[in-house]
């Protein structure tokens, strides 16, 4: 009699017992793989805002800038980011850029007596570039309905959702709302470039956006660099200024070589250019501007590094109790079957079949089940795509929208199927083994 | 002292002290205050702030009234039409692009006026320097101080704060004859000198002498100085009397 | 029903091995459960105790208009008693610390090459220990911390380079005192903090109370009384009570007393914006941990299908018999949550105290600003551990319920007949 033959004619024969083991192995696959997608999607979540806000992979400053960073000193800036751009255009690994200004502003609203400002709010702002920045941050995307792209020149800006809750405008009734799009408020910068004192412009909102990362979306807005640039009086009418510009690359993995490739091209476009290297830093006197892989650039890269570190942590705590509960699983059903045991060896199966034949047992159940598992994680991890967790929020301020993202990763779905498939195998050797060896008469009274 | 620079002093009485021999050093301030302050004054002018960043010009027309009432709008292409409005304690910022007014107070006061020598503060002030200083010469017989090139006769005299004032320590030098500050030191608690001004040009109208062109250094940081220049000063004239509302700013 | 607990007791001997594998499953659950909660709740902490630790403290007494004009930091409105507060909040049980907190101008004095505007504090030496870690910023190739009544500052090590300043050299911080007169003070550097908060490494400077006092024409007075309670306790409970101790004072009503969320409202919305996906985490933990626990128990009890027709055809009345399962249940819930809570609580206790040592992998990745950051340490959470423990029997517990319920429900005879 061919043992995979009996193995799969046990299986069948105590149905109940066979569903409890494979539900639970493929409960504890399914959640496993779960999991994993949810890890890949935060890691990816939080490297895509690290990378699309803060660094790029590849970012570009003037080296005073950079040196004296906690004045947020505008006077040292990239002077033509027009011509720095055309350099960027022609290099082939180059994928995206995007030249910003970023600043601090203050709105006042609710202009009431004596024309002064009931309410003031500060918030951050970006000045970019609407004609790069729409693929930059896939800002069309994120657009709510109703809105539209800042133009240049109309003193219009788009906000985030959570300032747009902020910033408040006393309807007919004098009742306060939130801010809505077509709305206008003045926008007071204290500090502009160079000392030059003051600067206060109304502004009106052309839209409203909504990024998937909370942080962002609490007190940001956009409006359009040359616009930016004016308001805080940097000369925009001569030169084409930018505090910095992100690169995003084609290949994200490869950073050395086409930051050495964009340095060396800026230098012979006549751009004084230097590559960052934290182990050789460019000389005190050194002017000019900083190409710096986002490795080095600030300290984020490294702040990922341990996130990723956790989370990795987290997902082995996973394996570790789903390992447990397959491991319980299927031992239990050998352990059950002592007195069966006792009959076959009785009958002359030998040991080593025993053995055998509830390794095999275990195989195909953990095969289907673990199929299972993975088959219907991947599926629901793929329908969800993204889970928008407002609404487990509905009582508390809408500055706390996480949307979270799933991301199915092939290696870990095979891992997955394989680890849980070895693991419930090989974890019937343990009870059969024993089993195997007692005489067959002590397991028949076992009951 | 605060109110040379932008000639809102209003002096009720001159003391009759010329006659006495020996003249105080409080009779000297009242005098030098009293020259400068007039009902109403209209001017145009210019502010040239040089600092580390480069020189900066910018140009406006003033009206003041009284010691409390000011306003200064700007004609300079980057800050054309943009105004400042001193009423007493407070100053109001109007920006042309910009729907609502600025209101300056408290401790928004200390920064530097478009990135001028002067602070806010500066602008601002209540009472006469004999309320909050007490006066006495550092030296009883005038002194000669050099002003580009030419020699003036300058009575010394020390200010020492008598409570809360912003420069707790001051030294003027007042000249002899016209009674009219020449030269100020302004100086913190300890006796650093914080700021320095110079008298570089007086004009003579309605019987009283106004500084139409003085320099303020600021001492704590490298090449920083800002220099007002007067011109077409006109005093005594009719002034609308919503001249200093809050509404009226935006024309 | 002392005989159904004693013959659910007998029965968890008799299948020793299953009760040991169930017991098993749970403790790990358990165990599991406890420690991610603990390190999670670490990682919250983290960020909030860094801000108590060297920013704003756990509460702190202000006078009103201060708080009003927060950004300008003007020491005109100050609070003229503090000791008596001290000593008001010292009767109510409470460590606190004096401080004069103001913006400053500072430059080198020597050939400056331009100020900056940063933050400074002027503390008491013997007490600001009792509330801040500043003590532990500085190490000993930095310099040393400032001593009372002595014109010296310990200023950011960044801040120091911003500045082009080193250890031993003089600065001037150009201020206003209380009384609104501009005051400048020469200071000689003695110490470079590096502490875990950057703000403080780039933006400030500390000098003592006792000679700020003698500069800033502030007579006896402060700007701050900084209050300490632990990072665990309830906020709001422990302001009622500092509010209740300080109410009678002279001056009450022009006090504003205020605790770490309110000082610091922005960065406390930023760090406890909880990520969803740390819910979702212990769900999931929780999910898998009944999984394994109701699988066992399941097929327990159907395993004793033919053990269950006999007693009842003994004539043992269904209800015993759900309850003798529901009490072998509760019974390998017990051990295994015991089990589990005593893993757990150790795991909890090695993090707690020891932490992990991350600085080795933060020096390979390079420039990240911080030093003693390299220590992760977990926080205890007391009422999760309850919670696990209380849940890991009642899970069990109720798991058993359905299927014996299901098994009494067939015919005696069918049951007898059950392989």
């Amino acid at each position: 009699m061919k043992l995979p033959v009996i193995a799969l004619r046990n299986i069948w024969r105590n149905k109940r017992r066979t569903i409890l083991t494979m539900s639970a192995i493929t409960l504890a696959t399914l959640i496993i793989v779960f999991m994993f997608s949810l890890i890949e999607g935060m890691k990816y979540d939080m490297k895509n805002t690290v990378v699309k806000f803060t660094t790029g992979h590849i970012r570009i400053r003037n080296i005073e800038y950079d040196r004296k960073e906690l004045l947020n000193p505008l006077q040292y800036n990239i002077n033509d980011y027009e011509k720095v751009i055309e350099v960027l255009d022609g290099i082939e690994d180059v994928d995206m850029f995007s030249p910003r200004i970023q600043f601090g502003g203050r709105f006042g609203m609710l202009i009431g007596e004596n024309r002064v400002y009931e309410k003031e709010l500060d918030a951050r702002g970006v000045g970019v570039d609407f004609k790069t920045e729409d693929q930059f941050q896939d800002l069309e995307k994120y657009l709510k309905t109703g809105g539209r792209l800042p133009q240049e020149g109309k003193n219009e800006i788009i906000v985030t959702i959570g300032l747009a809750h902020d910033l408040k405008v006393k309807d007919k009734d004098g009742e306060e709302r939130p801010a809505k799009v077509g709305d206008p408020f003045d926008l007071f910068i204290a500090q502009t470039m160079a000392g030059a004192g003051f600067n206060n412009r109304s502004v009106r909102i052309a839209g409203i956006v909504e990024f998937p990362i909370a942080t962002v979306n609490r007190n940001l807005f956009l409006m359009p660099i040359k616009d930016a640039g004016s308001l805080l009086r940097m000369n925009m009418a001569e030169s084409k200024q930018a505090i910095e510009i992100l690169i995003i690359l084609k290949d994200p993995d490869d950073i050395a070589a086409p930051a050495a490739l964009i340095t060396k091209a800026l230098n012979d476009a006549d751009i004084t250019s230097v590559l960052y290297n934290p182990d050789n830093l460019p000389e005190k006197d050194y002017q000019g501007l900083v190409v710096a892989s986002w490795h080095d650039a600030s300290a984020w890269y490294a702040w990922l590094q341990m996130a990723e570190i956790t989370y990795n942590f987290i997902g082995l705590f996973f394996i570790i109790l789903g390992t447990t509960v397959i491991m319980n699983t299927t031992m239990m059903t050998v352990y059950e079957r002592m007195k069966e045991i006792g009959t076959i060896a009785a009958m002359g199966m030998t040991g080593k079949q025993i053995v055998l034949l509830f390794f095999l047992e275990a195989f195909f159940m953990s095969f289907i089940a673990a199929l299972l598992g993975v088959g219907i994680g991947s599926g629901l991890v793929t329908a969800i795509g993204q889970l928008d967790m407002s609404q487990f929020w509905e009582n508390l301020d809408m500055d706390i929208t996480s949307i979270i993202t799933f991301r199915l990763n092939i290696r870990s779905v095979l891992f997955t199927f394989l680890y849980s498939i070895g693991v419930a195998s090989a974890v019937t050797f343990i009870p059969s083994r024993k089993a195997a060896k007692i005489e067959p008469v002590e397991a028949l009274r076992s009951v | 002292m605060k109110k040379i620079f932008l000639y809102t002093v209003i002096w009720a009485v001159l003391l009759p002290c010329m006659l006495w021999a020996q003249i105080t050093p409080e009779q000297i301030i009242k005098k030098a205050e009293y020259n400068q302050v007039h009902d109403t004054m209209k001017s145009t002018g210019k502010m040239i702030i040089t600092s580390q960043f480069g020189t900066q010009e910018k140009t406006f027309e003033a009206v003041a009234e009284g010691e409390d009432n000011m306003l200064l709008t700007f004609t300079n292409i980057e800050e054309r039409g943009q105004k400042i409005l001193r009423l007493k304690d407070e100053i109001y910022l109007y920006f042309p692009d910009a729907e609502g007014l600025l209101r300056l107070q408290g401790g928004a006061l200390k920064e530097s006026v478009m990135g001028s020598s002067f602070s806010y503060e500066d602008l601002t002030g209540e009472k006469g320097l004999l309320d909050l200083y007490t006066v006495s010469f550092i030296e009883t017989a005038p002194v000669q101080i050099e002003i580009s090139g030419t020699s003036y006769s300058c009575y010394h005299v020390k200010l020492k704060g008598k409570r809360s004032v912003a420069y707790p320590e001051q030294e003027l030098w007042i000249d002899s004859n016209l009674f009219v500050i020449r030269k100020a030191v302004y100086k913190s608690l300890s006796g650093r000198v914080l700021k320095e001004l110079v008298v570089e040009r007086i004009q003579t109208i309605g019987g009283k002498y106004i500084p139409v062109q003085f320099n303020m250094i600021d001492k704590l940081k490298k090449n920083s100085q800002t220099r007002f220049i007067i011109e077409n000063l006109r005093i005594n004239v009719a002034l609308r009397p919503d001249e200093f509302s809050l509404e009226r700013l935006s024309f | 029903m002392k005989f159904l607990i004693s013959l659910a007791w007998k029965n968890l001997s008799r299948y020793r091995r299953r009760t040991i594998i169930t017991a098993v499953a749970i403790a790990v659950g358990i165990a599991l459960f406890i420690w991610m909660d603990a390190w999670l709740l670490g990682a919250e902490m983290e960020t909030v105790r860094n801000l108590l630790q060297f920013e704003t403290g756990p509460a702190r007494v202000m006078d009103k208009k201060y708080w009003a004009e927060k950004d300008y930091k003007i020491i005109k409105y100050h609070l003229d008693n503090p000791a008596d507060i001290q000593a008001a909040l010292s009767e109510a049980g409470y460590e606190s610390t004096q401080r004069i907190s103001f913006l400053g101008e500072i430059s080198k004095l020597v050939e400056s090459e331009g100020s900056f505007t940063i933050d400074v504090a002027a503390i008491d030496v013997q007490t600001d220990g009792k509330v801040f870690k500043l003590q532990d910023g500085i190490v000993e190739e930095n310099g040393r911390f400032i001593e009372q009544g002595t014109p010296e500052i310990i200023i950011g090590k960044d801040l120091a380079e911003d500045l082009g300043v080193e250890l031993g050299e003089e600065v001037i911080v150009l201020t206003k005192t209380a009384a609104g007169s501009y005051e400048d003070l020469e200071l000689t550097v003695v110490g470079l903090l590096e502490t875990p908060n950057p703000l403080i490494n780039k933006g400030s400077g500390f000098i003592s109370l006792e000679y700020a006092k003698l500069r800033l024409q502030i007579g006896e007075g402060a700007t701050d009384v900084v209050i300490q309670f632990a990072e665990t306790a309830d906020s709001a409970a422990e302001l009622k009570k500092i509010r209740g101790a300080l109410k009678s004072l002279p001056g009450y009503e022009n006090w504003e007393v205020l605790d770490y969320k309110a000082l610091a409202s922005e960065f406390i919305m930023l760090a406890q914006a909880k990520s969803g996906g740390s819910q979702i985490i212990i769900f999931l933990i929780i999910i898998i941990a009944v999984i394994g626990i109701s699988n066992t128990m399941l097929m327990a009890v159907f395993e004793r299908v033919k053990e269950i027709g006999m007693m009842r055809a003994l004539g043992m009345k269904d209800r015993s018999i759900v309850l003798t399962f529901i009490f072998e249940a509760v019974g390998v819930g017990l051990i295994g949550s015991l089990i589990g809570l005593a893993i757990g609580f150790f795991l909890t206790w090695w993090m707690v105290d020891v932490g992990i040592d991350i600085s080795a992998m933060i020096e390979n990745m390079g420039n990240i600003g911080y030093r003693s950051a390299g220590i992760f340490k977990a926080a205890w959470n007391w009422g999760t551990m309850v919670n696990a423990f209380i849940m890991g029997i009642i899970i069990a517990g109720s798991v058993a319920y359905f299927p014996a319920k299901r098994a009494t429900r067939m015919q005696i005879t069918d049951c007898l007949r059950d392989k």
